[in-house]
């Protein structure tokens, strides 16, 4: 019985702490099918009402802006629609994580299986750019990107972020415990190295590939600093910017139409959330087991 | 098929360890060749450099009539067996075959024909579709067979095929490898560190230390007359007897009293004296038997092994291993050894080399 009891308890305290983690979520979302006038009146609300439909396809099309309506007047001013960002949003992202796998694969097989002169100083020197993130190089970076005219492009946003230190880590790491017979196999099988990488590298890092493509996304879907330095374009917004928003209309002294910012946020969670269930099983096994 | 000649082969590390110190060996056409020798001795670095895998110092390897010191490893036309198999982990078994024939583009039928056949010789047929993880060690081990027949290579070479598998299952596959190898008629080096495995499977014993070649032989001859000090006590288990004894007068002294007449002429003065465990026969004391010479022994230590016994003990002042039937009777009290001059070993006691 006293195990049961246990069981019980235990129990308990996972649910209070679910619900203690999901409740702002949960006000959020219930709160964004309600209407702004409804949430300016009677508070934020903790369950559903009946102006979805309204709220976010008017939302995700651009035809309300995060501001109030107050009173049909129009000349206010009306950010894209947050149908964009999130094109936009998942531009970077993808391209974020993408690119940065490529980039670091390819780094990392260099690394591992080729043997040229300072190649494990290159590794190191890759190593050292982890103490160079982006805040301490912007300014150079900006300007580059600037010269090069990529301002306000999605290359610009994300070709200048793309090389990963940690993840060429990673993959080095992982390359390093493939033993050294497959390649020797491979080599009498008559596989050269882009058929070695591509055949039989690139299908066993499998887990690998998603573990990093998930870390990967969110940090490329929740980069802030550099989209708002590089695109001055409302049409290059992403979800972040969105939902920055929110402050500057409260600075200006406006109130925001609080049921389409609890909305974008929602928006905003989407995605990364959907990644991180699909991919989960690859995850953990990409980080926690190396399968040989 | 082809014959295999290695020609002062030297290999040099960049750290200045010298693995091969100028190997001279040729193996027949469709010999199945052995390079035994203890861990260090060199022979996987042979082994590698037959298949291309480290470069060659100094020498020539000669596969046919073509050199291949330089060669790609896929263009030497040759085939190897891994000691941890280096299956693919995530092609199945039939793309793990095939693999190799598909880099090389021949045609689907061909390659499907090919990879049917060996999956017949070695009995994959059912596992073609599985992956490795699939596959217990035994299957793996004939998949990584599979792959280097289905090449239908110049020559196969084999490292410590057999080291990750259990007793049972090693014993199974040695048959196994050997029969293959026949019918194939295709030449073979195997790589062990394991004398029971090569010589099971020799036609030829190549013994290696320090990266020299102590002897090529069949396994009787190096069994039977090693040609140095280390192969007679590397080959054979329980291994050789050797003691320090010194010679006069066509005889050896194995101490005070204790004279052996020898059956050859000896110029040394000091040699090491050989003679196998199961060539010595342990008898109750003041037992004779025409042509063979009786020593003293006090046993010191019996181990039952099942079909024989080891009998440690002492002959004077050396350490002596008998090794007897387990059904003779051990003597009880003063014991002698009984053995035939003519199986006695000598070997210089400085170049080790046998006299």
């Amino acid at each position: 019985m006293y195990n049961k009891h246990k069981t019980i308890l235990n129990h308990v305290i996972l649910i209070l702490g679910i619900v203690f983690l999901m409740l702002p979520i949960w006000i959020a979302f219930a709160s964004s099918t309600h209407t702004a006038e409804h949430i300016a009146r009677e508070g934020v609300q903790f369950w559903l009402g009946d102006n979805f439909w309204g709220t976010y396809s008017g939302l995700l099309s651009g035809e309300s802006g995060l501001f109030a309506e107050t009173d049909g007047n129009s000349d206010q001013v009306k950010g894209v629609g947050a149908g964009i960002m999130l094109k936009n949003s998942i531009i970077l992202g993808l391209g974020f994580a993408i690119g940065k796998i490529i980039i670091s694969m390819t780094a990392a097989y260099a690394i591992v299986y080729f043997r040229f002169p300072l190649g494990n100083f290159f590794f190191w020197i890759i190593f050292l750019t982890l103490l160079l993130p982006l805040e301490v190089r912007i300014i150079p970076s900006y300007e580059i990107v600037a010269q090069l005219g990529l301002l306000n492009s999605y290359t610009g946003l994300i070709l200048p972020l793309i090389a990963s230190a940690t993840a060429t880590f990673f993959f080095r790491q992982y390359y390093k415990s493939i033993p050294d017979e497959l390649l020797e196999a491979a080599r009498l099988d008559n596989a050269g190295p882009l058929r070695f990488f591509w055949d039989i590298l690139v299908p066993l890092s499998r887990t690998m590939i998603a573990a990093i493509f998930i870390i990967m996304f969110v940090v490329g879907w929740n980069q802030y600093l550099w989209p708002i330095l590089m695109t001055t374009d409302e049409n290059l917004y992403t979800l972040l910017l969105g939902i920055k928003n929110v402050v500057n209309v409260l600075e200006e002294g406006k109130i925001p139409a609080f049921n389409r910012a609890f909305a974008l946020s929602i928006i905003a969670m989407l995605p990364p959330v959907m990644i991180v269930i699909f991919f989960q099983r690859w995850f953990i096994k990409g980080l926690v087991e190396t399968e040989k | 098929m082809a014959k295999l000649e290695l020609t002062s082969v030297v290999k040099t590390y960049p750290n200045g360890h010298e693995a091969a110190k100028g190997v001279n060996v040729t193996i027949e056409d469709g010999e199945f060749a052995v390079f035994v020798g203890p861990s260090g001795c060199g022979k996987s670095t042979l082994l590698r450099m037959i298949a291309g895998l480290e470069t060659v110092t100094d020498g020539e390897i000669r596969l046919g009539d073509r050199v291949i010191n330089t060669l790609e490893p896929a263009d030497r036309d040759i085939a190897m067996v891994f000691q941890n198999y280096a299956l693919y982990p995530h092609m199945t078994v039939r793309k793990n075959l095939a693999y190799g024939l598909i880099n090389r583009r021949f045609s689907k039928e061909e390659i499907e024909k090919r990879v049917q056949e060996a999956a017949r010789l070695l009995q994959l047929e059912e596992y073609l579709d599985r992956r490795p993880q699939q596959l217990s060690g035994g299957q793996r081990q004939r998949v990584a067979m599979g792959r280097a027949i289905v090449r239908e290579p110049e020559a196969f070479l084999f490292d410590e095929p057999l080291s990750n598998l259990d007793a049972k299952l090693r014993t199974q596959m040695r048959l196994e490898i050997k029969r293959l190898q026949k019918r194939l008629g295709v030449t073979a080096v195997y790589v062990t560190h394991d004398q029971v495995e090569a010589m099971t499977m020799a036609d030829r014993i190549v013994v290696l230390n320090h990266g020299r070649i102590e002897q090529v032989g069949t396994p009787h001859e190096v069994y039977h007359k090693p040609a140095s000090l280390f192969v007679a006590s590397f080959i054979g288990s329980p291994s050789m007897n050797l003691m320090d004894v010194s010679v006069g007068n066509g005889q050896a002294l194995f101490g005070e009293g204790l004279m052996v007449p020898l059956s050859q002429t000896v110029s040394q003065s000091e040699v090491k004296l050989g003679v196998r465990p199961e060539r010595l026969s342990l008898e109750a004391a003041g037992t004779t038997a025409e042509g063979r010479v009786s020593l003293p022994f006090s046993v010191n230590l019996v181990e039952e092994l099942g079909a024989n016994r080891l009998i440690y003990g002492q002959i004077g002042e050396h350490s002596v291993t008998v090794s007897q039937n387990s059904d003779l009777p051990l003597p009880s009290g003063e014991a002698v050894v009984l053995f035939d001059p003519a199986d006695i070993h000598l070997f210089d006691s400085q170049s080790g080399n046998r006299i």
